[in-house]
């Protein structure tokens, strides 16, 4: 009973930590994505009064949502958001896992150095290495005269603004978040495995395809999805380095917040956002526990 | 250089020719010469760090040999990289795919080979009836016993019909009741399918109770190539008669020469007379082992001098009964202790040895091996 008790205290702590700082404000954002804009401080309208300690005249509505659901831009935003993460996600794949598989290969002193080199830059500010990456990219930028001092191209590159501009900064910025869980599967993988399979017939190629990449999965999965998440909801990226045509559902949420001030609007893509989020998730979850 | 086994077997399957293994300044596998014949059921042993997995992953190809050649049915597999040798290994970990189910493990090997897939089916099915596990195939490795998980690997390394079989302390994770078991079906299996077994041990029970030869390794070299008996009844020096089983060695020196020649011992006292005694250097250190239960003891007033060869006195100085067997420990009048084991049906009166009592050992001339290392 005393053992169960001091179970319960461990974990009161951090479920206390969620539930003030993740679920009541998740609670206050659902509440407001339900209400109508006013135009007073704060700027919706209450869904429903206190009588006491209970709430009655519910007046909340999914007008919200539905208008989500009218405006095109709102379904491109979500689109190009999930699309950019996607394929930012795949190209950090392509390039961490063959990184990943160099430092678990690498001898154990090695292996720290350049374990310490994939996280350097993230004890740098963020906004910092973007800054940098703008200073490469501009017009008078060193990419854009190195290759005009070599001859390569004739005039400058338009490098800022466009879809490469965007790919490439989250890619640099989200590929640690990658190469890190993908280390973690790879340097665990049992290296009696790949002898039995060679042992067995398999040449090294065969024994990637069969043994290695299907032992990986789960550092690919956990990879992708700590890329794939925040890479949705970016908005420094985009908003600094993309096209003004460059809809992404973090810049339409800036946007709605703070030019358009429609809390409630803005509240309704932010739940969209997470639906579209924990959904999928929540399902890979139960199709790979039910795998097991 | 050895060539304990080597030479020109007409019979040789598998030729292991002056084979060597050195990472950075240790040699870890020390010229090594070995033939091993089709069909046979070859045990490596030797304590860790003798080089006898060493030796079976460069017959196998995980390891490449730093010089010599490995031949089998007479072709150079020295250079040949391990997915296309005709030899198979079960490692010591077993490690299955944990990833697949046993079905695909076993079938794995084939799969490479490009069998079709009704032959792989029917392959995968006889296999697993080999090993006792029909039935299983749709579970996967973590869903089994450490003796099912042994035999899945088992099987796995039997699909492809190696030439031979390698097998890397394969018994050694399971416990002592289940590995007696395993032991007995893995002799049973390889007398049904026929197959060469090389066998990676250290245990020296397990390699008496089951190969047909054994190769003692120890520090890189191969010290004795012979079957369990000889191994067991004529060791070739100090090391193996202490490595396999339990062993008497007295001490002696070489006295005199042609006819007259004594073999003189100061662990007994006297004259020391062993099998196959031929002309030695006087003055060469020798050691005569016996076998503890070859030696014979009598109780015997005290103060009285063994005379004759093979005889000593001494005091009994531990009984150890194991209940069908009695080990005894004997204090000799040099000092040197002695160990003897009797049945308890051998003879009342011995029965009823206290420690303390006078007694006299002796043993025959033929239980007596001359060691000159």
């Amino acid at each position: 009973m005393a053992q169960r008790l001091k179970r319960y205290l461990v974990i009161l702590p951090p479920f206390a930590w969620l539930l003030l700082f993740f679920l009541i404000p998740f609670f206050v954002v659902f509440q407001v994505s339900l209400a109508d804009l006013r135009l007073q401080r704060p700027p919706f309208s209450p869904i429903f009064d206190w009588d006491g300690w209970w709430p009655t005249n519910f007046t909340g509505d999914l007008e919200n949502y539905w208008f989500l659901l009218e405006d095109s831009l709102y379904i491109n935003s979500y689109l190009n958001s999930l699309k950019t993460a996607f394929f930012s996600s795949l190209v950090c794949l392509a390039v961490g896992y063959p990184i990943a598989y160099v430092i678990a290969r690498a001898t154990p002193n090695w292996r720290n150095t350049l374990l310490l080199l994939v996280i350097l830059p993230f004890w740098t500010s963020s906004l910092l290495r973007i800054y940098a990456l703008i200073g490469m990219y501009s017009t008078n930028g060193f990419i854009n005269t190195s290759l005009l001092n070599i001859g390569i191209i004739s005039e400058p590159l338009q490098l800022m603004n466009t879809d490469f501009a965007v790919y490439s900064a989250i890619v640099i910025t989200y590929l640690p978040l990658m190469i890190l869980p993908l280390y973690s599967t790879l340097q665990k993988l049992d290296e009696d495995l790949l002898e039995a399979s060679s042992d067995l017939g398999a040449s090294p190629f065969q024994s990637f395809w069969q043994v290695t990449l299907p032992l990986s999965a789960p550092g690919i999965v956990a990879g992708c999805l700590l890329v794939f998440i925040p890479a949705v909801g970016e908005y420094v990226i985009p908003a600094l380095m993309g096209g003004p045509g460059q809809l992404m559902i973090g810049k339409t949420l800036w946007t709605e917040y703070f030019n358009n001030r429609d809390w409630p609007l803005a509240s309704s893509v932010a739940m969209i956002m997470l639906a579209v989020l924990v959904i999928p998730m929540m399902w890979l979850r139960n199709a790979q526990s039910a795998r097991d | 250089m050895s060539d304990l086994g080597g030479g020109n077997d007409p019979d040789t399957y598998l030729s292991i020719k002056q084979v060597s293994k050195h990472f950075a300044e240790v040699k870890a596998v020390d010229d090594v010469s070995l033939n091993i014949r089709q069909g046979e059921f070859f045990c490596l042993l030797g304590g860790s760090g003798s080089g006898k997995s060493t030796l079976l992953r460069m017959i196998a190809g995980l390891e490449t040999a730093t010089s010599g050649h490995i031949e089998i049915e007479g072709q150079d597999v020295t250079d040949v990289p391990p997915w296309n040798r005709p030899v198979n290994m079960m490692f010591q970990s077993y490690a299955l795919f944990p990833h697949m189910n046993v079905e695909k493990n076993i079938a794995y090997g084939l799969k490479q080979d490009k069998w079709p897939q009704p032959k792989i089916k029917a392959r995968v099915e006889e296999l697993l009836e080999l090993v006792q596990l029909s039935g299983y195939g749709n579970r996967k490795p973590h869903q089994l016993s450490g003796g099912q998980r042994q035999r899945v690997a088992l099987a796995r390394a039997l699909a492809r019909k190696p030439k031979v079989l390698l097998l890397d302390e394969p018994l050694s994770a399971l416990d002592k009741k289940l590995r007696e078991d395993t032991q007995r079906q893995l002799l049973a299996i390889q007398q049904e399918i026929g197959t060469t077994f090389i066998m990676v041990t250290h245990d020296q029970e397990e390699a008496m109770s089951i190969a047909t030869r054994i190769g003692v390794m120890d520090q890189g070299k191969l010290v004795q190539v012979d079957t369990p008996r000889e191994m067991y009844e004529r060791p070739k020096n100090r090391f193996i008669a202490g490595f396999i089983g339990q062993v008497n060695l007295f001490e002696a020196i070489v006295e005199g020469s042609g006819k007259t020649q004594k073999i003189i011992s100061a662990d007994t006292g006297g004259e020391l007379k062993a099998i196959d005694q031929s002309e030695l250097e006087t003055g060469q250190a020798v050691w005569i082992a016996v076998r503890p239960e070859r030696v014979l003891l009598k109780t015997k007033p005290k103060g009285k001098a063994a005379k004759a060869a093979n005889k000593a006195n001494g005091t009994l100085s531990d009984i150890m009964y194991l209940g069908g067997v009695t080990h005894i420990t004997i204090t000799l009048d040099s000092g040197k202790t002695v160990r003897t084991m009797i049945s308890e049906h051998w003879d009342e009166d011995e029965a009823k040895l206290n420690i303390g009592d006078a007694v006299e050992i002796s043993f025959e001339q033929r239980a007596a091996v001359l060691l000159e290392s």
